[in-house]
């Protein structure tokens, strides 16, 4: 199977898994509640506490409220769950033999991979929309660049975060054991991605260290969603704790390491 | 283009110490129904999966029309058409989008999708429902489904591995019966794994396997009457008929006055008979069942 019939299997795979989980209420109101409680509860109740800081002669200087400094962390924090969740199809479809019927099919496994993390990507850049709605509330104001710029954005972690939940998704059989993985790698990674708490710019290294345990930097420092939060901080609010390049690079080295890693897993399936 | 549909030689698997295949080798000429007839773990679903390409055997060699199953698996899956034991429909979607998935995925041109959808519902009696959830069918009904959706593609080969699993009595026959009409009417090849006896009836030739091994085959005439044990019953005339009876097969079981004698090889149950037709009241033969003749192999495999 190649070029144009190739093409349209892919769009089939792709189009029944989106159809299948935009027509899942359950993920919906996941997709809802986590920006509401996020944004709306954790944003404003903690934004009174956001503010220039002074320890000793170090000075916290984030130039934005808390809503807009968490704003683009919640972005990624939907797209990561909706991407995530929507690999956990590949559980269902194992359980419930689609799978299969698609595995002896003439199409080849990667088309049938392919399909599968496009359809994520697309469920994830969806609920990332859902938290771009709100973004007046957050105080954070999109041009149409930055949108665009955003949903770019959006796609490449999408992408990258779907292949995680695949190669997840292979290596457990079960929903539940799936459920309870999946929170157990997207919370470390969020909150040690700099999403809650910013380590300031300003500072030196030496400074950092004599704010901030020195484990905690350096997971920080090592975890690859810390650069993502980052370019969507620099996309969504224009401020950015790390240079410009280190973000684009990291996600599109994940894009690739995860997409040949999900790929290899799926080929023994 | 080669007689034989499928074509099975040498092929053998394990999974880590269990071994599921030894030394398969079968042939299934075109247009004919093979069965492939063995008790649960016998090894038929792992053949299955080999023939499906889900599975790459440790040695062998497998072919579908020709086509080599090892080295050209794509071109060797657009010619066969698959009924799973398991169901495999997506029961969040509607009947007619798991037709219209399926069409996608084996490269149906988009021009004949329509039609070849159409078509198919007809075939699985399911026009009426076409846009209902799969999940609201009943078991037959997705049954017929899953066979009308394996043959959208047009393939040469069908192959159904256990189909009749979870269905009553009724629902079974019916599939039988749907299942061979297909085959005559479209010229197709089918190879089907049940450990139903009974359901190998109308088949070409069955295949029986144990313990991974092909232990027999032949038509299902062929397998009663060389490994089925018929049995005479007779009622003997008095009391030194009885003794003779009983002096002569010491083996003879007896209720009610009435013996029931299995024949040792080489006699056969006719022989016996004719033997001992003049000092019986009341004789009868009870000819062997492919019930009792695939049970003998399976019972020797095992």
């Amino acid at each position: 199977m190649r070029g144009l019939a190739l093409l349209d299997a892919i769009r089939a795979v792709w189009w029944r898994e989106v159809r299948r989980t935009l027509t899942d209420r359950g993920q919906l109101v996941g997709g809802v509640s986590r920006p509401v409680l996020w944004v709306i509860v954790l944003g404003i109740g903690l934004n009174p506490w956001f503010r220039g800081e002074t320890y000793g002669d170090l000075r916290f200087v984030v130039p934005f409220t808390y809503l807009q400094f968490i704003f683009p962390a919640v972005v990624v924090l939907n797209i990561l769950y909706a991407a995530i969740q929507s690999a956990s199809s590949l559980i269902w479809d194992r359980k419930f033999g689609f799978l299969r019927e698609l595995l002896v099919s003439p199409m080849p496994r990667t088309a049938i991979l392919l399909a599968k993390v496009l359809a994520g990507t697309t469920i994830a850049v969806v609920h990332g929309c859902l938290v771009l709605a709100i973004s007046r509330i957050a105080g954070v104001s999109l041009g149409w660049d930055t949108l665009l710029m955003a949903l770019a954005l959006m796609a490449a972690l999408g992408f990258a975060a779907t292949c995680l939940g695949i190669v997840l998704a292979i290596s457990l059989r079960e929903f539940e054991s799936f459920g309870v993985f999946s929170n157990a790698v997207i919370l470390p990674l969020y909150f040690t991605a700099g999403s809650v708490f910013p380590i300031d710019p300003s500072f030196s290294r030496a400074q950092t260290l004599m704010t901030y345990p020195a484990w905690l930097v350096t997971v920080v420092e090592a975890n690859p969603l810390t650069y993502a939060v980052d370019t969507m901080r620099g996309v969504l609010i224009g401020w950015q704790e790390h240079a410009a390049w280190i973000g684009p690079t990291v996600i599109g080295t994940s894009v690739i390491v995860l997409f040949a890693l999900a790929a290899y897993r799926f080929s023994r399936l | 283009m080669t007689a034989l549909a499928l074509q099975a030689a040498g092929v053998e698997h394990a999974f880590g110490e269990t071994v599921a295949l030894r030394n398969v080798s079968l042939d299934v000429p075109r247009g004919t129904v093979a069965a492939l007839l063995g008790p649960n773990g016998a090894g038929k679903s792992t053949l299955v999966d080999c023939f499906c390409t889900v599975l790459r055997p440790d040695a062998g060699h497998l072919e579908i029309g020709g086509v080599d199953l090892m080295r050209r698996p794509q071109q060797a899956r657009r010619r066969i058409g698959v009924v799973f034991q398991e169901p495999t429909l997506d029961t969040r979607l509607s009947v007619r989008a798991n037709l219209a998935v399926h069409c996608a995925a084996w490269g149906v041109p988009r021009a004949a999708r329509q039609a070849a959808i159409a078509e198919a519902l007809e075939v699985a009696g399911l026009a009426h429902r076409a846009d209902a959830p799969a999940a609201s069918l009943s078991t037959g009904m997705r049954r017929r489904l899953e066979i009308a959706r394996a043959l959208l593609h047009g393939p040469e080969v069908l192959i159904l591995d256990e189909p009749t699993t979870g269905l009553d009595a009724a629902s079974r026959l019916a599939l039988w019966d749907h299942v061979t009409g297909l085959a005559a009417r479209r010229d197709l090849t089918v190879l089907c794994t049940t450990h139903y006896t009974h359901e190998v009836e109308a088949a070409d030739r069955v295949h029986v396997i144990a313990e991974g091994r092909i232990v027999a085959e032949g038509s299902p005439d062929e397998l009663r009457a060389r490994f089925g044990h018929g049995v005479l019953r007779l009622r003997p005339r008095d009391l030194a008929a009885r003794r003779a009876v009983e002096a002569a097969h010491p083996d003879a079981s007896w209720s009610d006055g009435m013996a029931t004698i299995r024949p040792s090889p080489p006699d056969t149950v006719d022989a016996l008979f004719h033997r001992w037709a003049d000092a019986a009241r009341d004789i009868s033969i009870e000819r062997a069942s492919l019930e009792s003749a695939v049970l003998a192999l399976t019972e020797k495999g095992t």
